[in-house]
């Protein structure tokens, strides 16, 4: 952001102010008659937190808190989400975004699923309202938003002050088991940091401090110190330290939300000065989270520890931290121990090195934070309907391709059931669920990758998760078609459209052979560009991968601008004459799918001798073409419709079986009716 | 910390003044927010004037400010020592020093402990008790801050000093240099304490409005600045109690804060003179403020807990 475009979006009587010295801030000033005042902080979250979006590249937000905390104005300056670009359009984003105005940083911000919304007005949780077909989308944001305010909150609205508590895990007060020190140090409670004379040296090396402690000099190998630290406050570690009548009384000292940490030292450096002053900030050692500094005071606590023998003569101290610095329990403390070393006596130089310690308390200890929305984890569980429907109809569809009796020796049935699970694919997993997996999952991942991203965004939608975990299995097992022609909602879509076509009499056109296999590569091209500008512009992508139409049918139901709906619209009607023309020749999913399809372990469709050489049955009947003249199934194309697997086990349908059971007929008795045979199109799908 | 000036217009705006581009830019620093509004034909020269600005007050916040972590005073605060200070600290440390011996200890900026134990007690909605009061008004002491070109020591342990008392003035003093000697003629310099060039962009004087400390968004007053420097001090800011009997400013004999005024303004030829003067009046007292100020050669207003105010004669002051 430049200062003209803050002044535009701050305009007067609000004053932009100049860019925070150390951090990425602009003031906003608002004056009154007396004075000017901060009116709120305004930041890009771009230069706090780079969450990917579903796209794979993150949100850019701009944020406005103020000195309370409060969000003065968010706004979005750039998304990559494909449901909002040209899809829901920018509106419902802009909609959803100014819903955030007012409220606070340390209410709990939940978006609302419909179902859990209402009669929750006054409580510590606001719920706000979510956007249909885009709830992973907003969810981004909410973390985007929320993760990068709580950087500035934390840097400039004083230590913690906006954390939301939410985000913290607590110490659970019910776990306790007797231990002895050895116990709680095998137990991760206690943690144990052995600093050795070499290292520290080396530390030192190269500054004025080289060399200057003798001690340390003389015996490199010997222990310089020995450092614990714990957290004083969690029972099974201050119960069994301290005497009953300490452990109360500690309790008494420290209000809600506080932390007591022991920290003890056996070795030279001293925890606290000479001249320290009880219950101030120790000047010995720091406490660090998250990379951000966390305010401790001595306790000035009285007691004596229950340790073992050697350790009775330890320097040791007990600090507070203060409910609001927002200490979180379930992460990493990390102490640093100072270590200043004084070169001359007349006028000295002094040079000082840090060397951390401490570690992370179990997780049985300490209750996550949980119930929040800012993680994706709770969408799983809020979802978890649709998730075990998922799992149920994938079940199925295991069960249908390993070729039971029951479907592949009755053509009719296997027809309906076909049709049926369509009707769940394109209803369920495309419309209501909104799981169409799409290229743009793949783009996403290069993008990430190339950005050095995590992939946790992909987690925000459990449906796509599902359904990839379960689509790569099928790579191995079966190859391609198992997405293609069973769990895509737009080939569903296609293919009971051309159903119905066919049911109006129309009939489908075959593409002849040579054609066929020039378009067949189309798709391949159409692949290697996308992931070609995946990897090269962000706003290339968003454009390329408008020639899915995915977004269009699925995601929107065709609710969008005339163009893409004409494109859907279009690429519907031409396979319902070309049988899943998009499919066949464009789709650069499934251009991947039959990339990752090579990764098939078994050639499982059934063949016979007679196959290719002479009967050209199956290879006729296969509406994708995918069978070659020699009869061969080519995997690359085909999309399990199990039309040749069927023929394969009939009677009255496989050529070579007629012929057999026409001989072996023909030793008994003469048929008054010979079956038909020749190409017949009455089952196929 | 302080504030209660405003900025006063007129609205006369005469040809010559016309032609001069005016600039305002607004930022944060030295624990409140700056502003410095200037003038000049030329807006690159102004840009680059006021960039310069900002480089003084970040180099005087590095040295003196409590607010970062690393300044050279926060170091000196936690080690008790400070090798060769820096031109600028250690000219305020003399300053501050010599303030401190000519106010009898009425300045004095290593009240530091006192305001560690009275926010230390706030952040558990409390105010301290007269033992630890006491224990840190021991502390308190300008006589063992030994300063010299070499070093900057503390004579005894626990000791502190702030100089948000004085960094404020000493800033406006430099920005009104460094200003000048880049060229520009006009300026208003707000650092928390005020300075300025040559006359606003009405081609007026320029003028502050003095805030009523006893109620918000009410003026008492406007005073003109005639080419002087002026500070002010407040009990409503950093109040430590509700009543505001408890604030930031310390009378270093008693350990607690002066118990009569509610806010003082100085003028004075250099704002850190003005800006150190303030506390000397704070803990003088309504009664003597004001010969006080006499002997400084200093104008200055004074008001009250309790409203009433007075101002000293010499002042360009125009009660509302």
């Amino acid at each position: 952001m430049t200062r003209e475009r803050m002044v535009q979006a701050f305009p007067a009587p609000l004053v932009v102010g100049e860019k925070e010295r150390d951090l990425p801030v602009w003031p906003i000033f608002k004056q009154d008659l007396t004075s000017t005042t901060i009116a709120a902080y305004a930041f890009e979250s771009q230069d706090f937190v780079a969450i990917p979006g579903f796209s794979g590249t993150p949100f850019n937000l701009l944020i406005a808190l103020d000195p309370n905390g409060q969000f003065m104005d968010v706004r979005v300056l750039s998304h990559h989400e494909p449901v909002f670009l040209d899809g829901l359009g920018e509106k419902p984003l802009l909609t959803f975004v100014e819903q955030y105005k007012d409220l606070s940083l340390k209410q709990s911000i939940k978006i609302g699923t419909g179902q859990s919304k209402g009669g929750k007005d006054g409580s510590a949780n606001v719920y706000i309202d979510g956007v249909a077909k885009a709830t992973a989308s907003v969810r981004i944001l909410n973390q985007t938003l929320l993760a990068a305010s709580l950087k500035v909150a934390r840097a400039k609205l004083g230590y913690g002050e906006g954390r939301d508590p939410d985000l913290i895990g607590r110490i659970r007060p019910d776990v306790f088991k007797i231990m002895d020190w050895n116990a709680l140090l095998k137990a991760g409670l206690v943690h144990r940091t052995t600093l050795k004379n070499k290292e520290v040296e080396k530390a030192f090396a190269g500054t004025a401090g080289e060399g200057l402690d003798a001690e340390v000099t003389r015996a490199p190998d010997d222990v310089y110190v020995d450092l614990y630290a714990a957290h004083l406050n969690v029972p099974a570690v201050g119960k069994n330290l301290l005497s009953p009548e300490k452990w109360d009384y500690l309790q008494q000292r420290l209000d809600p939300g506080d932390h007591a940490l022991l920290v003890m030292a056996v070795g030279r450096p001293a925890l606290m000065s000479d001249d320290f002053v009880r219950g101030t900030v120790p000047d010995g050692f720091t406490l660090n989270q998250q990379k951000l500094p966390i305010e401790i005071r001595d306790l000035d606590l009285d007691a004596v520890l229950k340790v073992p023998a050697n350790l009775q003569g330890a320097q040791w101290m007990v600090v507070r931290v203060i409910a609001p610095a927002g200490l979180d329990p379930a992460m990493p403390l990390d102490f640093q121990l100072n270590v200043t070393r004084i070169k001359g006596m007349v006028y000295p130089e002094r040079v000082r090195q840090s060397f951390a310690f401490g570690g992370q308390l179990p997780s049985d200890y300490v209750t996550q934070a949980s119930s929040d929305q800012k993680t994706w984890h709770s969408i799983w569980t809020d979802r978890w309907v649709e998730l075990a429907v998922l799992v149920c109809g994938l079940a199925v569809l295991v069960w249908a391709l390993r070729e039971p009796t029951w479907l592949m020796h009755h053509p009719a049935r296997m027809f309906k059931f076909r049709m049926a699970y369509l009707v769940f694919t394109l209803c369920f997993i495309g419309w209501y669920a909104q799981g169409q997996l799409s290229i743009v999952n793949l783009t996403a991942v290069v993008q990430a990758v190339l950005a050095g991203r995590s992939l946790d965004f992909f987690m925000y939608d459990p449906m796509t998760v599902l359904l990839w975990a379960f689509v790569v299995v099928t790579f191995f097992v079966w190859g391609r078609g198992t997405f293609c022609g069973w769990l895509c909602p737009f080939g569903a879509l296609q293919e009971l459209v051309s159903q119905v076509t066919r049911r109006l009499g129309l009939s489908w056109i075959r593409v002849p052979q040579v054609w066929d296999q020039r378009l067949k590569k189309v798709k391949y091209v159409v692949l290697a560009a996308l992931l070609v500008s995946a990897c090269v512009s962000v706003a290339w992508t968003d454009r390329l991968v408008e020639v899915e139409p995915f977004k269009t049918s699925i995601t929107l139901n065709f609710v969008r601008a005339w163009p893409f709906v004409l494109w859907a619209v279009a690429l519907v009607l031409v396979s319902s004459f070309f049988y899943k023309g998009y499919c066949r020749y464009l789709c650069p999913l499934g251009a991947g799918m039959g990339v990752l399809g090579k990764l098939r372990r078994f050639d499982w469709i059934a063949r016979r001798s007679e196959c290719g050489q002479p009967c050209q049955r199956c290879r006729n009947d296969c509406a994708y073409q995918a069978i070659d003249k020699q009869g061969k199934v080519d995997y690359d194309e085909c999309f399990q419709c199990t039309d040749c697997m069927v023929i394969y086990e009939s009677d009255s349908l496989c050529v070579p079986r007629i012929l057999a059971q026409r001989e072996g007929a023909n030793a008994r008795v003469i048929p008054i009716n010979v079956a038909a045979v020749g190409p017949s199109k009455e089952m196929t799908s | 910390m302080k504030t209660g000036l405003g900025l006063g217009l007129l609205p006369f705006v005469s040809e010559a003044a016309a032609r001069l581009q005016w600039r305002d830019i607004t930022f944060t620093g030295l624990g409140t927010v700056l502003s410095i509004r200037a003038a000049h034909q030329d807006v690159v020269v102004l840009e680059q004037a006021l960039q310069q600005a900002k480089q003084v007050i970040a180099r005087i916040e590095d040295q003196m400010s409590l607010f970062r972590p690393d300044s050279a005073i926060r170091q000196l605060n936690r080690e008790g020592v400070l090798r060769t200070p820096a031109p600028d600290l250690l000219h305020v440390l003399q300053r501050s020093q010599q303030f401190s011996a000519q106010s009898q200890g009425a300045f004095d900026i290593t009240v530091q402990p006192l305001w560690r134990v009275f926010e230390q007690a706030k952040a558990h909605g409390a105010l301290p008790d007269a033992r630890e009061v006491a224990a840190a008004t021991r502390q308190v002491g300008w006589q063992r801050l030994a300063v010299d070109a070499r070093e900057v020591r503390f004579l005894t342990p626990g000791m502190g000093i702030t100089l948000n008392g004085i960094a404020q003035g000493y800033a406006a003093d430099r920005v009104r240099e460094t200003l000048k000697q880049a060229g520009i003629a006009h300026a208003l310099i707000n650092t928390g304490e005020w300075s300025s060039l040559g006359q606003s962009a009405h081609a007026a004087d320029w003028s502050l409005g003095v805030a009523d400390p006893r109620q918000d968004q009410a003026l008492l007053g406007r005073l003109s600045l005639r080419g002087r420097c002026v500070a002010a001090s407040a009990d409503a800011l950093c109040a430590f109690s509700e009543d505001r009997r408890h604030h930031h400013i310390f009378d270093p004999r008693t350990g607690y804060s002066p118990t009569d005024l509610a806010s003082v303004t100085v003028a004075a030829s250099s704002c850190l003179q003005a800006d150190a003067l303030t506390k000397v009046l704070f803990v003088a007292g309504f009664e003597k403020a004001l010969v006080l100020a006499k002997a400084w050669r200093v104008d200055a207003l004074v008001v009250h807990k309790s409203g009433r105010w007075k101002a000293s004669e010499g002042l360009q002051w125009q009660s509302a």
